[in-house]
């Protein structure tokens, strides 16, 4: 499985020699190609540390594995980005976002088994939000250049997304869903407001019938 | 007619009312007894029955431009509830080796299943559920899915600021033994099932006994 998914990475190498050699750019590349760009970085960046995560905590060989080659492959995905970014001078950010940052921090805080099923969640979560910003840049983009990038990092990501899916199908369909410890909404009935109104109205026709009574009872 | 007497008689009056509109009120259930509403989601999860015959009358469009990719989704980061004043918080979520969905601890952040579909996706069911209360923090923004009528609107944004709007067309209670597991199938019509507690609560194990499944078609 490792050697087929790295053939996937053939298209990125040939980029790579491409950009390499490439005369800098004319244009400059639209706000789409750069917004796009300093996204994939940080994606980049992110399931690098994840894939590093993953090594470290993960309880099963397969998502060991997954980490492995995550790391690898957006390794070698990276090095293109930042060269071309070189190139076109466009500034890319030095780390994941602060929300990428928090979510890694958030898997971390599981352990054991529940660890593999939160990191496998959350990658599905991160790689579907890849897939769709880079689908999005080769849709609105201009720049040929990073237009080939979007074009090599597209198989790379949905292999990816196929493999995490793979992975989490082996879990299972959940049989459970715990939705609720508090009891609060099954207080919510108008039980006690009922009861309350009955012995008021109650009090109200025995003071009424007595009054009625005695009145009677006086006047014959 | 004298005074006393008429005060009297109002008294009865009154009272009556009070204790006849207090035991109906005894009879209104809790909020967590959601009733059903809708056809049954089981079979709202069902394969659409494909058009038998499509009509003619609109020629086809020219097939010279080769077909759009097909649009994927990102992750989803919020839902809007009609009854939650803000969108709420979105996690993706697996499943646990107990079969458990792994759902965020506090009410106010609700769980997405990453291994089903992604809100958006052409195909299958998005599943997003959540705790309707905790006992440790209280109840949270799910509380309003007791309360979901026919044709209210959830939204749900994504990474990269989509929104895909859905329409409530059911809701259904499973005592929790008996939840479907079609509900958690990536394929089928689209549709979003948001999946809470509701029913009775034992106060001994801190659990209710059914789940609440409110069913959603998109809306273009």
């Amino acid at each position: 499985m490792r050697r087929l998914s790295r053939l996937v990475l053939l298209p990125v190498a040939a980029l790579g020699a491409l950009v390499l050699t490439a005369a800098p750019a004319l244009a400059a590349p639209s706000d789409q190609d750069v917004t796009w760009m300093q996204a994939a970085h940080q994606s980049n960046l992110a399931e690098i540390a994840a894939g590093n995560a993953a090594q470290q905590a993960a309880t099963t060989p397969e998502v060991r594995e997954l980490g492995a080659m995550f790391v690898q492959m957006h390794t070698q995905l990276d090095t293109q980005l930042t060269q071309a970014a070189q190139q076109l001078g466009v500034q890319l950010p030095g780390e994941p976002s602060a929300e990428q940052q928090r979510q890694l921090a958030a898997v971390q805080r599981n352990s054991g088994q529940a660890f593999d099923t939160a990191w496998i969640a959350q990658q599905i979560g991160s790689h579907s939000t890849t897939l769709a910003a880079t689908q999005r840049e080769l849709q609105n983009g201009s720049d040929g250049t990073v237009l080939d990038l979007a074009r090599a990092a597209t198989p790379v990501v949905e292999q990816h997304l196929t493999q995490l899916r793979d992975t989490a199908r082996k879990y299972g369909v959940p049989t459970s869903v715990p939705g609720g410890t508090g009891g609060q909404v099954a207080d919510g009935g108008l039980g006690t407001t009922g009861w309350a109104l009955t012995g008021l109205g109650a009090v109200a026709l025995v003071a009424g019938t007595a009054g009625l009574v005695r009145r009677r009872a006086t006047s014959a | 007619m004298n005074r006393p007497r008429l005060r009297h008689l109002v008294l009865v009056v009154a009272g009556t009312v009070l204790v006849g509109s207090g035991l109906a009120l005894t009879r209104v259930p809790p909020r967590a007894d959601a009733p059903d509403i809708g056809p049954p989601v089981a079979a709202a999860a069902a394969a659409p029955e494909l058009p038998s015959e499509t009509p003619d009358a609109v020629p086809p469009p020219p097939p010279e431009l080769p077909p759009p990719p097909p649009p994927v989704a990102a992750a989803p980061v919020t839902v809007s509830l009609p009854a939650a004043p803000e969108p709420v918080p979105l996690v993706p979520v697996g499943v646990l080796a107990s079969g458990a969905l792994q759902l965020p601890e506090r009410p106010t952040v609700l769980g997405w299943y990453a291994a089903g579909a992604v809100p958006g996706d052409a195909a299958g069911t998005a599943v997003i559920a959540g705790h309707v209360d905790s006992a440790r923090y209280g109840a949270g923004p799910l509380e309003g899915l007791l309360d979901l009528g026919e044709g209210d609107l959830v939204e749900v944004t994504d990474a990269t600021g989509d929104t895909h709007r859905y329409a409530v067309t059911a809701r259904t209670s499973f005592a929790k033994s008996a939840l479907p597991a079609e509900l958690f199938r990536a394929d089928g019509p689209p549709q979003l099932a948001l999946v809470t507690c509701g029913g009775a609560f034992d106060e001994r194990t801190g659990n209710y006994a059914d789940n609440v499944v409110v069913v959603a078609v998109p809306v273009t």
